[in-house]
């Protein structure tokens, strides 16, 4: 790159207050017959300037935070809403995760420019915009980069997405409000938590499955609160919730969902155990039957479970089930769903 | 007859139906009135000397002193010649010891302050007819005409109107498109100063330098597009600062200084509030352009480094703010801006960047007027090659005669004013010449 003008000699004006900088200058041009050493700082400036992200929202989280003039920020918040709302009128949830939390995570000087943002996120908070921002998501097939959008807006939104699952015919499959309930709960898990205590079943049931969406264990528990709601409905999902949010209880959770009263709750405990990775659901599933707190439907279809499973434990489960003799009741079902499974396997005659 | 003539009367032109417009808002303002329509007497002077007439035609195509384009002047005066075009006028003769009334008149009539045509009939309006066919057809350089759209695009900002960064980033484009790898014209025509417009003319120059700066450190074709438009708009927050305290010759008071400090945060919310592509980047360059590397500057970025196209711009404005005329200090030729750029590299500015730009730009840089110790005046076009535009005598040499600079002892840099050549004017020369 070298091979600019550098060659030819300029004598400082006489009295020349920069004559020191120009000898500098001189000197330094001297030396750019390397071509390879600019290269190499060229390659630096280059990878410098890609590493640099979101040149846009660090410039505005500046503004925000250098910016006194109440007019100037009313400006600046009125700009925001608009940057949020046309990446989401856009689809682009990322971005516009990005620029609510700009805001969100916003220092705040004064009481004044606190209003001032409350009102920004009022004005964001139209109901339009969020019926749109519901609409886009299902279209998009409820993309997870959309978390932190949903939960950097917290409150209006999930007051929005609960009313959503009020009334007769919301705008997209309830199925879709809870999961992006999940995603507005994640940074504020209390939006969540407090309506766990709400009198309709349905909105807690809706409740703990979002809360169980979170992946956050601090919701343990208020689930289990709930775990024990007049509703199996209710139960149903509090059980999975706590499944899903407390991995190192998960088997003991899901064994103690078969003392439910509910065969609802009994067969979501069932299907748990079905999908449980852990080793030692074949241990517990025979610690259940011989304990003899099992129904027989519920016996047979725990046998199932063990079959089904892979390796040399649920074999030599199945194997012992089968040899009981002289057994009634309960065990006696165990026993025939056993040895059923057995010659299924071919390893009974 | 040189385009300085033309555009020095011009210029003076424009100056006296300026103040014409004001000159009813207080003494003070009749006093500017006053001298600048003896400054434009004294042009009108100059430019008649030893001839009984001359004509200056508002063509399509631009200005026209007698029947040569005057693409420079063209530019820079861009407004005056749609004034005039807007009012009907095609052609003024300007005769020799033209009147101080006519003359009057005219900077009246094309600035909108007056309807009166010159009276006396020394200054004749529409006398020749304009024959295109006879006129100069030397091409307009394309980065000339892209240079002037750009002032449009900055114009209409001031006007109140809605920024809009697509038609900025379409000048940009056109930038690109018209340059090429060689930065040599470009950096030409980022020698072009204006008194009147300083915020706008200093923009685009800003813009063609940190396209030519890019190219040279090897960014692609999209980066260099948000690159370019960072540079144009990374004023624009001036739009909205007291004109006054922009241009004020002495001391800024603590308000005005305030004034001016604010001018980044405002650019920085223009752009965040207008539509468009290259909104961030151009927004950030806006906000940091000012920032120092050791934290200091302005505003306060909280320990945060710059984005390297701000670190890019603010070496390439204060570049060409050195080597422009400002009311408060005079211009410093471009040899002596790189070495206030040495000096201030690390603690003010990002040293790598420094060094690049001095590298690309060179000890004399495109658009340097070089003194020889021959006494000949050269300007250079790129790398070694130069064209002299100067005889040891000083008459100057037309057209320019190419010659290299390599070897030849330089005594000094010369500033454009010193040496009564205007690089810019002679970038259709270079593009030109093989």
């Amino acid at each position: 790159m070298p091979g600019a003008n550098g060659a030819t000699d300029l004598q400082p004006r006489d009295g020349d207050p920069h004559a020191d900088q120009l000898a500098a200058l001189r000197r330094l041009l001297d030396t750019v017959e390397d071509g390879a050493a600019t290269t190499a700082i060229a390659d630096r400036v280059l990878a410098a300037a890609a590493a640099h992200r979101e040149p846009g929202i660090v410039a505005f989280r500046d503004l925000l935070r250098i910016e006194t003039r109440t007019s100037r920020y009313h400006r600046l918040l009125r700009t925001w809403v608009g940057k949020v709302a046309g990446a989401i009128r856009a689809g682009d949830f990322a971005t516009a995760g990005l620029w609510m939390r700009a805001l969100t995570e916003a220092p705040i000087h004064s009481s004044e420019l606190a209003e001032r943002m409350q009102l920004a996120m009022a004005e964001l908070t139209r109901p339009d915009l969020l019926e749109e921002l519901v609409l886009r998501l299902a279209a998009a097939g409820d993309p997870p980069e959309a978390r932190d959008l949903l939960s950097a807006w917290g409150r209006p939104l999930v007051d929005h997405l609960i009313h959503g699952m009020e009334v007769e015919d919301p705008p997209v499959n309830r199925r879709h409000l809870v999961e992006y309930l999940g995603m507005s709960g994640t940074g504020d898990l209390s939006l969540l938590v407090e309506r766990l205590a709400d009198p309709r079943w349905f909105i807690v049931r809706n409740v703990a499955i979002a809360v169980g969406r979170t992946g956050r264990p601090e919701a343990i528990p208020a689930l289990e609160r709930v775990a024990a709601h007049d509703d199996d409905r209710v139960r149903v999902e509090a059980l999975r919730a706590l499944v899903s949010l407390d991995t190192e209880h998960a088997l003991d959770r899901i064994l103690a969902g078969f003392s439910d009263a509910s065969p609802r709750v009994r067969q979501a405990a069932t299907s748990l155990l079905r999908a449980c990775p852990d080793p030692e659901v074949v241990p517990g599933i025979m610690g259940l039957i011989h304990s003899g707190s099992l129904n027989a439907a519920d016996a047979r279809r725990l046998v199932e479970v063990i079959a089904e499973r892979k390796g040399d434990a649920p074999l030599d489960a199945l194997s012992e089930l089968a040899a009981k003799r002289l057994v009634v009741g309960v065990a006696r079902v165990a026993r025939e769903a056993a040895r059923q499974a057995l010659v299924e396997r071919g390893e009974y005659e | 007859m040189s385009e300085l003539l033309g555009r020095t009367f011009l210029r003076a032109l424009h100056h006296a139906g300026q103040r014409l417009l004001h000159a009813d808002e207080g003494p003070d303002v009749d006093d500017a009135a006053e001298a600048a329509i003896e400054a434009l007497r004294h042009a009108s002077s100059v430019l008649t000397a030893g001839r009984n007439e001359v004509v200056i035609t508002a063509g399509e195509a631009g200005f026209y002193l007698e029947t040569t384009l005057l693409p420079h002047a063209s530019t820079e005066f861009d407004g005056l010649l749609r004034s005039m075009r807007s009012r009907g006028i095609d052609t003024v003769t300007i005769l020799r010891d033209a009147s101080r009334a006519d003359l009057a008149d005219l900077a009246a009539l094309v600035a909108g302050a007056s309807t009166d045509i010159p009276a006396e009939g020394t200054v004749r309006l529409n006398e020749r007819p304009h024959r295109p066919g006879e006129m100069d057809d030397r091409p307009v350089s394309g980065l000339r005409k892209t240079y002037a759209d750009s002032l449009d695009t900055l114009r209409s900002v001031s006007r109140g109107e809605p920024l809009q960064l697509g038609e900025v980033m379409h000048v940009v484009d056109g930038f690109l498109a018209d340059s090429s790898a060689a930065p040599g014209p470009s950096l030409l025509l980022a020698t072009i100063q204006n008194h009147d417009e300083v915020t706008y003319y200093h923009s685009v120059n800003a813009c063609l330098l940190s396209l030519a700066f890019g190219r040279y450190i090897g960014f692609d074709h999209d980066d260099l597009r948000l690159l370019g438009l960072g540079a144009l708009l990374h004023d624009v927050g001036r739009v909205v600062i007291d004109e006054a305290a922009l241009n004020n010759p002495g001391r800024l008071t603590n308000e005005e200084w305030a004034q001016v400090r604010l001018h980044p945060q405002e650019g920085a919310m223009t752009i965040m509030a207008a539509a468009g592509p290259g909104q961030d980047i151009a927004a950030a360059v806006a906000l940091e352009h000012h920032a120092r590397m050791d934290g200091g500057g302005y505003p306060d970025l909280a320990g945060r480094a710059p984005h390297t196209f701000s670190r890019m711009v603010s070496i390439v404005d204060a570049y060409d703010a050195i080597t422009s005329h400002r009311p408060y200090r005079p211009a410093r030729t471009p040899g002596e801006a790189l070495a206030i750029l040495l000096e201030g590299a690390g603690p003010q500015y990002d040293p790598n960047l420094v060094r690049l730009f001095i590298e690309m730009m060179g000890m004399h840089p495109p658009g340097s007027l070089l003194r020889l110790s021959d006494g000949r005046v050269v300007m250079v076009v790129s790398g070694h090659d130069a064209v002299l535009v100067r005889h040891p005598g000083g008459e100057p040499v037309d057209p320019p005669e190419p010659l290299s600079v390599e070897g030849l002892e330089v005594e000094a840099q010369l500033l454009p004013a010193d040496a009564g050549v205007d690089p810019a004017a002679m970038l259709e020369t270079v593009e030109g010449s093989p």
